[in-house]
């Protein structure tokens, strides 16, 4: 399956700046959407959920409505990314573009970026995407330095190895991922140095 | 405090300036034919995909040791694809402008090709598909782009078929006759299924296709399909691990190898090594070349970088199927580039379009392809503006337990059957993406 000459009501999506502007405002739209969600009734009867089903059920929120919602509801966000990944980025894809392999993508997103915080899935998403890359320049130059030729398979096994080697940690130490580190950095720097 | 925040903002822009000015000067001194190298030595398809990785750098190499393309040095980088599309697609992105832009790209996946073949119109940067890709871009008043050089997959069926047709005492013996086409669940796989169809309706034999998904090794159901069917002969479209398990498969369920004929990615060392005499008798159609340890290009290889440790992976791989294919993947790109050279000024850097031209009026007499040390691996290949595959021969070998043979003459595809194909399918592909077929004043340019 492919597509070609993308259009929005007539103007075109061809140059990079486009494409982002395009996925830039989806991602407004959504992340607003995410954020009164998760403030909202519904967002506190997951909440809830999360933390005690059944004192939860007990005081009176219905389990299945609020675990259906939540299924519904990031099933729908995760489609229209896929759709503008698709569409957008790939711009030619069969079946094993979304393979298993994806779905642990984003699965690590999540873990990594924080789980429970909106602010988390920005910080694992891009911790995701950027790493390849990051490795990918980082690692023959630092073996350069020390006069080792690391090879493309190098990269890529030390990229699976990262990533393992993350979930764990981060489930251990830190469940709340990125974004709680974030914000304990946030409040340790507005002690000092930078006061308010 | 003002003096502490002056001395801080005049440092970065001092720094920013000088890191502006070095980047323009790195840039300006590299003049060098840039190639990108799209691999994969990871993943399923590892197995496959290094040896040819290996022959494509290392020919490079060779080319930069032989004096560069009349003196323009080459470089080159590499990316790891993993045989996935969207790496694929970021790998282009990538290094489509690094060091003065990519001459060419050969993403060595039918799957990746599709994506590109999107994109690199627009970016003017042509795509070489060897013996892979869309099967219809051989027209190249379509595709303007892409070069499916030396053969395209409706030929390998054809041929497929061809021989079939001779080792069962003629195309007319396959009347009533059940083929089954196992194939790889991907873009890859799919482009066997016109042709073979397209022959079936000629030739009155039944076709099953058998669909195996990525990355392959869960072919048992597969199997006792085939071993409730029995049919006459079974065609292998696999590629990676696929192979090798096909052929593990095809001895548990005590299927005749025999009568196995696999596509020219499935036809390679790696595929059958480990299985040794179990897969004796399998056959595979080849891209003209088999296992080529005797050629003049590999003696050259392993005399000028080899035995200077400067080659890339084992010895022992140089001149195995997939590395000669490697090999002169490397040989038309930088072909491409030496004939565009003709036209556009000699010992000058070509960019991807001037480039373009030269894969379009590629002319490689078979003197020519002698002197590059192909001499007995390769028939001549010439393209056109109409044409860009260039060449329609192919020829088979069979594994006789320790290594490949060839079991038949030079053959050609049937251009009376793949002709209208493939116009019938550029068309088609033209009409959804709204592209005008190129006029002949284009085809000059």
């Amino acid at each position: 399956m492919s597509v070609s000459n993308l259009n929005v009501f007539g103007l075109p999506i061809d140059t990079p700046l486009q494409k982002y502007i395009f996925c830039l405002v989806f991602l407004v739209v959504f992340g607003l959407l995410a954020k009164n969600l998760v403030r909202s009734a519904i967002g506190r009867e997951w909440m809830a959920i999360r933390d005690m089903d059944v004192a939860a059920a007990v005081i009176g929120i219905r389990p299945v409505y609020a675990k259906l919602t939540a299924f519904a509801v990031s099933s729908f966000i995760v489609g229209v990314a896929g759709g503008l990944w698709g569409f957008v980025h790939l711009g030619s894809w069969e079946p094993a573009a979304f393979s298993i392999d994806r779905s642990f993508q984003l699965l690590f997103m999540v873990i990594i970026g924080g789980m429970g915080s909106i602010m988390g899935s920005f910080f694992g998403a891009a911790f995701i995407v950027i790493l390849p890359i990051f490795l990918n320049q980082f690692l023959p130059w630092a073996g350069g330095m020390v006069g080792v030729n690391i090879s493309t398979a190098a990269v890529s096994h030390t990229e699976f190895m990262i990533f393992g080697a993350l979930i764990v940690w981060f489930l251990i130490v830190e469940p709340h991922g990125l974004a709680k580190l974030w914000s304990v950095a946030k409040q340790k720097l507005r002690l000092w140095p930078f006061p308010h | 405090m003002k003096l502490r925040q002056l001395v801080l903002a005049t440092t970065v822009a001092a720094a920013g300036l000088a890191s502006a000015l070095v980047s323009t000067v790195a840039t300006a001194q590299t003049k060098e034919q840039f190639f990108p190298v799209l691999v994969y030595r990871t993943g399923a398809y590892a197995p496959n995909g290094v040896p040819f990785a290996n022959g494509y750098v290392d020919y490079l190499k060779l080319v930069n040791a032989r004096g560069g393309i009349n003196g323009v040095k080459v470089s080159f980088e590499e990316c790891e694809t993993g045989y996935a599309t969207d790496r694929g697609v970021e790998c282009y992105e990538r290094l489509k402008g690094k060091n003065g832009g990519a001459t060419v790209f050969q993403p060595l996946s039918t799957g990746i090709t599709f994506a590109l073949t999107e994109k690199a119109p627009g970016d003017k940067i042509p795509l070489i598909t060897a013996g892979y890709g869309r099967s219809e871009s051989a027209d190249g008043g379509v595709f303007k782009w892409n070069f499916p050089l030396a053969g395209t997959y409706w030929v390998a069926g054809d041929v497929i078929i061809q021989d079939i047709g001779k080792k069962a005492g003629g195309v007319d013996k396959l009347k009533g006759k059940h083929i089954a086409l196992v194939y790889h669940d991907s873009p890859f796989g799919k482009e066997a299924i016109p042709i073979l169809q397209e022959r079936a309706a000629m030739h009155g034999f039944k076709l099953s296709l058998l669909p195996v998904t990525h990355p392959g090794v869960e072919q048992k159901s597969t199997w006792l399909q085939i071993r409730r069917d029995r049919p006459d002969y079974v065609v292998n479209w696999g590629w990676g691990v696929m192979n090798s398990t096909l052929l593990k498969e095809a001895q548990a369920t005590g299927y005749p190898r025999e009568n196995i004929w696999g596509v020219w990615w499935a036809g390679a060392e790696p595929d059958v090594k480990d299985i040794g005499m179990g897969a004796k008798g399998y056959n595979a159609i080849t891209m003209q070349h088999g296992t080529e340890k005797g050629s003049a290009i590999v003696k050259e290889v392993l005399e000028k970088l080899h035995a200077k440790n400067q080659g890339t992976g084992p010895r022992d791989e140089v001149g195995e199927v997939l590395y000669m294919r490697g090999l002169f993947s490397a040989m038309f790109a930088v072909e491409g580039v030496r004939q565009a050279q003709e036209k556009y000024g000699k010992g000058k850097v070509m960019t991807g379009e001037q480039a373009r031209w030269g894969y379009e009026n590629l002319n490689l007499t078979q003197p020519k392809l002698d002197a590059l040390g192909f001499k007995g691996v390769l028939r001549p290949i010439s393209t056109s503006c109409a044409d860009h595959m260039g060449a329609n021969w192919a020829r088979i070998h069979t594994w006789d337990g320790t290594k490949w043979q060839f079991t038949s003459d030079w053959m050609q595809a049937d251009e009376q059957i793949i002709k209208p194909m493939v116009k019938a399918a550029a068309d088609k592909y033209a009409a959804e993406k709204k592209i005008t077929r190129r006029t002949p004043a284009d085809c000059q340019s």
